[in-house]
């Protein structure tokens, strides 16, 4: 095995070692604000969808966000409003070189986002039990704008649920990582941008709550 | 750097509160002050964006991250109002949304 080195020269010639050559802190944050860029482009998209058919079928969205479960639904928002603070704090206590706290908060995280996950699973359940899902008799026999409330429904949590899993395998990586000592304080940019995409998935919670579950209220 | 630490600690925990109290206005909103379903949605993403300003500023680090990253978080978000921008107005025009 040899050693690769990324040398620098300044304007008077002289070589300089890069010391982080394979630790780019900057780059490797930066790169991960890009790729959430492109999550809220995605994100973006649906939440135009809904506010164009929101307007165009306002009546039938209040009639069936009426539906929609709020204390499921805010159960879900503070469950993962707590969950990004346990993940903050694993990353500090990270920092600080408190190992087996920044485990056991990432641990604790990992428990909240699986009971996000099992809350969802009830509330689609009781969606499925009156035979509301999509291409369903039921919901094809009604109008438009129900079928279309109802598609975005499990569109937007669906696709915001499957981000909670990437986020829950994210989270897995940082306890291996942490244990196999890859991650450490200085060197612990994977679990800053683990923490940075769980905010993301958090902030995208933030409005999809309100827009289907608050509306009719 | 201890105390930097702890700081950060404080502001998580100062974070959390603020979240708690606009979650709780989230969900009261509609049986504390009945308004009409237009001034709701309002309400609600009025609060929804004071969450995601705490949740981008402090979570994410963003005030305390360079102009250059605050310059292109902007951007998207210019980005986005804009493609909102145009194909609001192309639908209300093409099919009389």
């Amino acid at each position: 095995m040899f050693n690769k080195k990324e040398i620098v020269i300044d304007p008077y010639g002289n070589e300089h070692e890069v010391l982080d050559y394979t630790d780019d802190y900057v780059g490797s944050k930066f790169g991960f604000w890009l790729f959430l860029f492109t999550e809220l482009m995605m994100f973006g998209t649906m939440f135009l969808v809904f506010s164009i058919y929101f307007y165009q079928f306002s009546d039938d969205f209040l009639h069936h966000s009426k539906s929609l479960n709020i204390f499921l639904g805010g159960t879900n928002t503070v469950i993962l409003l707590i969950s990004t603070y346990t993940m903050g704090l694993a990353t500090l206590n990270l920092k600080k070189g408190e190992l087996k706290k920044a485990s056991f908060m990432t641990y604790i995280t990992i428990i909240l986002a699986i009971a996000f996950l099992i809350i969802k699973a009830f509330e689609w359940g009781a969606e499925f039990s009156h035979d509301i899902f999509p291409d369903s008799q039921t919901l094809v026999s009604m109008n438009d704008g129900s079928n279309i409330f109802f598609g975005l429904y499990f569109t937007m949590t669906g696709l915001h649920g499957f981000h909670i899993i990437l986020g829950i395998i994210l989270m897995l990586s940082v306890l291996y990582k942490i244990k196999s000592g890859s991650l450490h304080p200085k060197h612990y940019i994977f679990m800053k941008n683990t923490t940075l995409y769980w905010d993301f998935v958090h902030l995208i919670w933030v409005f999809v709550f309100p827009i289907f579950y608050m509306i009719g209220a | 750097m201890e105390n930097t630490e702890m700081t950060t600690i404080s502001i998580y925990n100062r974070v959390l509160l603020a979240l708690l109290v606009l979650t709780f206005l989230t969900i009261s909103q509609p049986f504390l002050l009945a308004l009409s379903p237009k001034f709701t949605i309002v309400t609600q993403l009025i609060i929804s964006v004071f969450k995601s300003l705490l949740i981008v500023m402090f979570y994410m680090h963003l005030s305390s991250e360079k102009v250059y990253l605050k310059f292109f978080v902007l951007m998207a978000l210019i980005v986005l109002a804009v493609f909102f921008v145009i194909l609001g107005i192309d639908s209300y025009y093409r099919y009389g949304v």
